[in-house]
């Protein structure tokens, strides 16, 4: 178990079902991304993931994909605002 | 593309990064990433897709690529830690030669090369010379057949005219630091008036402790010359003493040998060490003169004066 579910478990979060999804917004620099299922629209300001209900895009500059595999992603660049669809 | 697969697998921490010329670059995004493959470092400008992959997925990646068309795929290059076991393949000859360089460097470090004498008791080298020529260390010996404290105590016990003696490795040296023997320079009496030397030669050393030397080192002196002279300057009076000093010098013998046919000098030089055993020193000139080998020999001792 990370961090950050440690965290959640002590808040009370620890219910959260499986499949939701998780956002970590690290600075203004990296936003880390848990259980997407799949790229909707990539380009250099926007980066956006389907999720098993909706999609959630990363708004910034200069966005590039540091890692996607196994439903994580780790996006990177100057991050402006995140928000779910 | 590497021929044997096997072993592109196992190089799990080497990876390789491309450049994708295209449309739908989002979709073939998605086609990767449900095929499991990891993709690192996306980025997207315009047409041109930049990723990287590990090696293991290669494969993976021309397959679904060639499925989609999209067939201006560009290498850019490798990375990784474990990239340089394909270094090692691909350069055997690099490889050999650092592990010879590397072998070696270990084995030559490990000859004696030359002897370097130290301290006061150096001009006294060719005693610990021999004593160490004797114990079969010469050289081109290994350092490591060489027990040097051991051979340290051997010395010291196996020579009169040392009172310490001290093997340092320096390299491919061996230092020898020395010093005289106290109770041999007590020999000296002191009683002498002057020293006139006995034999002809070149003055190597002048140590003066009572009287004052009219000779220096590199001076080339005649049998019967004055050495030092029994008188002492002390502020501007002379005043009359005995003398006490250690003069060495290098007497010359000169040997001539003729041979109707030529022979090596090294044959000589043999000759020469067994019929003369205690020279110092030697040095061969030929020369041909009425039709026959002349060998001059010159044959150098080193004489200690000590009054």
């Amino acid at each position: 178990m990370g961090f950050i579910d440690n965290i959640l478990q002590s808040m009370g979060f620890d219910q959260v079902p499986s499949e939701g999804y998780k956002a970590v917004v690290i600075s203004e620099s990296a936003v880390y991304l848990e259980n997407v299922k799949g790229l909707k629209k990539y380009t250099s300001d926007e980066v956006e993931f389907f999720l098993k209900k909706g999609s959630i895009s990363v708004f910034g500059k200069d966005l590039f994909i540091k890692k996607y595999c196994f439903g994580d992603a780790v996006i990177c660049g100057k991050i402006e605002k995140l928000q779910k669809n | 593309m590497w021929k044997n697969r096997k072993t592109a697998k196992k190089l799990k921490n080497v990876f390789c990064s491309y450049k994708i010329c295209g449309y739908n670059l989002d979709g073939l995004i998605n086609a990767l990433y449900k095929c499991k493959i990891k993709l690192y470092n996306v980025k997207k400008d315009g047409k041109i897709l930049s990723l990287t992959v590990k090696r293991a997925d290669e494969e993976k990646l021309f397959a679904i690529t060639k499925k989609l068309c999209y067939n201006n795929i560009v290498k850019v290059g490798e990375s990784g830690k474990s990239l340089f076991i394909p270094f090692l393949l691909r350069n055997t000859g690099v490889i050999i030669g650092a592990i010879i360089l590397f072998i070696s460097a270990i084995f030559f470090d490990d000859i004696l090369l030359d002897f370097s004498y130290t301290g006061s008791g150096r001009t006294e080298y060719q005693e610990i010379e021999r004593a160490l020529y004797i114990k079969g260390v010469k050289k081109f010996s290994r350092f490591s057949e060489i027990d040097i404290p051991i051979l340290e105590d051997e010395l010291l016990s196996e020579t009169d005219s040392f009172s310490f003696i001290s093997l340092k490795k320096q390299g491919n040296r061996l230092v020898i630091e020395s010093a005289l023997n106290s109770r041999r320079q007590q020999i000296q009496n002191g009683n002498a008036e002057r020293i006139i030397s006995p034999f002809s030669g070149v003055v190597k050393s002048v140590t003066v402790y009572r009287g004052t030397a009219t000779v220096v080192v590199g001076d080339r002196v005649e049998k019967g010359d004055l050495l030092v002279d029994g008188y002492m300057t002390i502020k501007e009076s002379i005043t009359p003493c005995n003398v006490l000093a250690v003069i060495t010098v290098e007497e010359e013998k000169k040997i001539e040998l003729y041979f109707d046919d030529f022979v090596d000098k090294k044959y000589v030089g043999t000759l020469i060490d067994g019929l003369y055993e205690d020279a110092d020193d030697k040095r061969i000139i030929l020369k041909r003169e009425n039709g026959k080998y002349k060998y001059v020999v010159k044959l150098y001792y080193l004489r200690r004066i000590t009054e």
